[in-house]
């Protein structure tokens, strides 16, 4: 049981990380890339081909992605409404990001509101994290099928 | 107003819904033994095959662009804290479309996370 907590703390972590960093990352490049100045069918066009034409812009995305493919392994392993509000820390990491990479004030507000989602997740992450039956066998079981039953 | 009001209910409820369809179609997948890379690769392959999935991406595409549009109707200040509420109709769309058992520390842990959510989103918009 603690091994299976450990594993969805770190999923969870992870996916925080990849979330706020992609988040970031896309922000900065549409930023380098600046307002759209011209809204005509070929203005846009240029825009979308700055846009794609973007390593930064491409990196964010990929970062998103993963963000998206561990989501999709959290939502296998825990309740949702265990994930819902313990990865709502990303506003607190966001919040730190913000004061110790870019400098930012940080408003008491703010720290208000770090508190409570800080205080809620907790008190979500240390319930069960599965409360439902697991619907199949396991994926990384190996399929041992007798002939003639189709491997699922 | 209905309209607006309208688009909030549709953007609330197709987004939750559409993260409860991604949940349950990743629980008809089965868990996914570690963090390896081949792992994600077969939590991916089994994704594609839920129909579920699909109907949770759909769904938060109406939610994306319901947001959108009442973006072009209502204050960015409006809208955006309308989002916290995702926390509580989550939890109760779990409960009671998931068959999840949400005990009382869930329920409190939960409503001071939507109420903090809603606090640095009211103080981002008032910057």
């Amino acid at each position: 049981m603690k091994a299976a907590r450990l594993r969805i703390y770190t999923l969870i972590a992870l996916m925080v990380v990849l979330g706020c960093t992609g988040d970031m990352i896309l922000s900065l490049g549409m930023k380098r890339i600046g307002p759209i100045p011209d809204w005509s069918p070929s203005g846009l066009a240029s825009a979308l081909f700055h846009t794609v034409s973007s390593p930064t812009i491409w990196l964010g995305i990929l970062l998103l992605l993963a963000f998206f493919v561990c989501l999709l392994t959290a939502f296998s392993w825990a309740d949702f409404s265990y994930l819902k509000p313990t990865m709502a820390v990303s506003y607190p990491f966001a919040t730190f990001l913000a004061y110790a990479v870019l400098g930012e004030t940080v408003t008491l507000t703010r720290w208000t509101s770090v508190a409570l989602i800080c205080m809620g997740s907790a008190v979500v992450g240390l319930t069960a994290h599965r409360t439902t039956a697991p619907a199949v066998r396991p994926v990384t079981a190996p399929v041992t099928g007798h002939a003639g039953e189709p491997a699922r | 107003m209905i309209l607006s009001g309208s688009l909030v209910l549709l953007m609330v409820l197709a987004g939750t819904g559409g993260q409860l369809a991604l949940s349950r179609g990743m629980k008809q997948v089965g868990e996914v033994g570690g963090l390896s890379f081949a792992g994600l690769a077969r939590t991916v392959a089994g994704a594609l095959r839920q129909p579920w999935v699909y109907a949770g991406l759909s769904l938060d595409a109406v939610a994306f662009f319901s947001m959108l549009a009442l973006f072009t109707r209502e204050d960015f200040s409006v809208v955006v804290p309308v989002t916290a509420l995702s926390y509580v109709t989550g939890t109760f769309g779990a409960r009671f479309l998931l068959g999840e058992h949400v005990c009382w520390r869930r329920w409190a842990g939960t409503l001071l996370v939507a109420t903090g959510v809603t606090l640095t989103i009211l103080e981002r918009a008032g910057q």
